[in-house]
């Protein structure tokens, strides 16, 4: 059963949207981890499911996939606890403290205070981008979602992602350059997805 | 490695707890087990009345202390540069009253004419005056601008705590590549997707000019604009708090009108209880040429701006046998406890009921309730101020399609 027909069939039995819940949970919890936290991970990622099972009358298919509209309520259910985009930069800055870097070929021995720096540092930039951008390179470089899927997310054209992702890309690396990071060239965001 | 590689390895591979799991499921699972109570037809059918009674309920939240504001405001506010006619304020009445469906029609915008026209050079004079009098002599910090609303250079703002903006670079800069470090808002503007910004200044050709040292900051959508004056245009007509408000607390009044260029508008006062004139008042005002969409995006925006004051709603989610009493007041008077039934409109979720309910019951915790899922699947939520006292209990339960608030109990003192 794919999710957009359990979806539908939640409708007339609700125990169908379970399988929505199995599916997903992991992922959405560690989005919303991934940019506040452990501790709002774990308060609002339930939330995010009675809403969507809540609203799953308004799910429509042609506007994207089952996943992409779970990250759109999560991006609204965050949006709705953080209601600012300093907070929401400051959350961004203290997750970093509460999730580890993802697994790489680096031996664990040198998995150390560069690596640990250097995430933060990631972080610290990705930080100060604007709010809008910010997600859309989140969710295009830890969700790995399509542009189409973004625009789906966050209720935009997908020319939109395009030039979010373009001037978020370019202030990141503005402020990763000047953190010292040595990048390779700007290669281009042709096509996407 | 280019940027996008280094993102990537600054993700992370955590996941849930078993625990987080197995709560987050109970908590879907409590829903699915309401719901299932009920014809899946039937209650699609709901879920679209319960879409209207819900944004009642919401947009009903203090409509009638906002209508009273905009009542008083049509006396107190009768000189200052908003348009709110008496026609906008009968419009608010029957509003109020037929709020039956969550979108409204749009209102066809009203073409200025000859006298409207004259109306607006007069009203544009009037706020400049507005300013000088209000604000330039006394404080020597705002003068009335006379440049153009794009002003391009923002002097040192007058406001604590804030960094200066240039006109031209948003909130992107950090203090360590020479740019300025980004402004912290006393407040929390949160706006759906589809809005772009903050950009600095006004509103393009929609606002009063920016006065000097006045942080102003917009954000634009396809449909409409939001943007947030600091200090308000107004800072000195409410220095020392809102009308019919202690001052000692941080507050909100909303004021409907007609923008000078005939766009809707609503205007948002914030008053700050912590800082101190002028910097104690803030704007945002929401303009779109849909009227309903303005006060649908006001209340929101207005819901929100001292949202993090409150505290997390639910701290965690337990079984029980029975639904839990509160406890009755400690010490040697015996004050009987509060309480009984009531009757609120259907909610979309347990949580939302609970929400509603204390949006009408302002004596009680605004956060921390232990979520207490009970056998008939109805849920009590459970205020503890200490462990082992129970201060408030307020019984959740499937009603009319969705969930309502239908009982409460609470300490009396």
């Amino acid at each position: 059963v794919d999710d957009e027909a359990a979806v539908r069939a939640s409708i007339d039995d609700p125990s169908r949207f379970g399988l929505i819940f199995e599916r997903h949970h992991a992922r959405i919890w560690s989005h919303i981890a991934r940019l506040t936290g452990r501790d709002r991970a774990d308060e609002l990622a339930g939330d995010v499911f009675t809403t969507a099972f809540a609203r799953r009358h308004t799910f429509d298919p042609t506007r994207g996939p089952v996943v992409a509209w779970l990250y759109g309520i999560a991006s609204n259910v965050l949006r709705t606890r953080l209601r600012s985009d300093a907070r929401a930069a400051a959350a961004f800055e203290r997750a970093a403290g509460q999730v580890g870097p993802a697994a790489s070929p680096i031996d664990a021995a040198d998995d150390t205070m560069a690596t640990r720096e250097q995430v933060a540092r990631v972080r610290r930039a990705l930080a100060q981008l604007s709010a809008s951008d910010r997600e859309a390179i989140v969710l295009y470089a830890w969700e790995r979602l399509s542009y189409q899927d973004i625009a789906s997310v966050l209720g935009v054209e997908v020319g939109t992602v395009r030039s979010r992702l373009s001037r978020g890309r370019a202030r990141l690396r503005e402020l990763l350059a000047a953190r010292g990071e040595v990048l390779g060239e700007l290669s281009t965001f042709e096509g996407g997805r | 490695m280019d940027e996008l590689d280094l993102v990537r390895s600054a993700g992370d591979n955590v996941g849930p707890s078993a625990e987080v799991v197995a709560r987050h499921r109970a908590q879907l699972d409590r829903a699915l087990a309401a719901s299932s109570r009920r014809s899946g037809r039937q209650e699609h059918a709901d879920a679209h009345l319960d879409g209207a009674r819900s944004k009642r309920e919401r947009l009903g939240h203090g409509s009638a202390s906002r209508l009273g504001h905009n009542l008083r405001l049509a006396v107190d506010l009768r000189a200052h540069d908003h348009d709110l006619a008496a026609a906008d304020l009968t419009d608010d009445v029957a509003r109020q009253v037929q709020l039956g469906s969550a979108r409204r029609e749009p209102r066809p915008r009203r073409r200025p004419g000859w006298l409207a026209i004259a109306a607006v050079v007069l009203a544009v004079g009037g706020a400049a005056a507005t300013l000088v009098l209000v604000h330039g002599g006394e404080q020597g910090q705002i003068t009335a601008a006379t440049e153009p609303s794009t002003a391009p250079t923002q002097p040192q703002l007058v406001c604590p705590g804030l960094a200066p903006v240039s006109a031209s670079s948003g909130f992107g800069g950090g203090a360590e590549d020479g740019r300025p470090a980004p402004v912290v808002l006393p407040v929390t503007v949160s706006l759906p997707p589809g809005f772009d910004g903050p950009a600095d200044g006004p509103s393009p050709g929609m606002s009063a000019p920016w006065a000097g040292g006045q942080l102003v900051q917009h954000w634009t959508s396809p449909t409409g604009s939001v943007e947030l004056r600091w200090p308000s245009d107004r800072a000195g007509a409410f220095a020392e708090g809102l009308p019919g408000h202690s001052g000692t607390a941080n507050a909100t009044w909303t004021l409907r009108g007609t923008q000078t260029v005939g766009q809707p508008e609503e205007v948002i006062v914030a008053y700050l209880a912590d800082e101190s004139p002028p910097c104690n008042v803030l704007d945002v005002i929401v303009r779109s040429d849909d009227r309903g969409a303005v006060t649908a995006l006001a209340a929101d925006i207005e819901a929100g701006l001292f949202a993090e004051d409150r505290p997390t709603l639910v701290i965690r989610s337990e079984d029980a046998p029975g639904l839990p009493g509160a406890d009755g007041c400690r010490g040697g008077t015996r004050i009987p406890n509060q309480g009984g039934p009531v009757e609120l409109p259907p909610q979309p979720t347990a949580r939302d009921a609970l929400r509603a309910f204390l949006d009408q019951h302002e004596s009680l915790a605004t956060g921390g309730y232990i979520e207490t899922g009970l056998p008939d699947g109805s849920i009590a939520y459970r205020y503890e101020p200490e462990p082992g006292f129970v201060a408030t209990v307020i019984h959740v339960a499937e009603r009319d399609g969705g969930w309502s608030a239908i009982a409460w109990d609470a300490a009396g003192c």
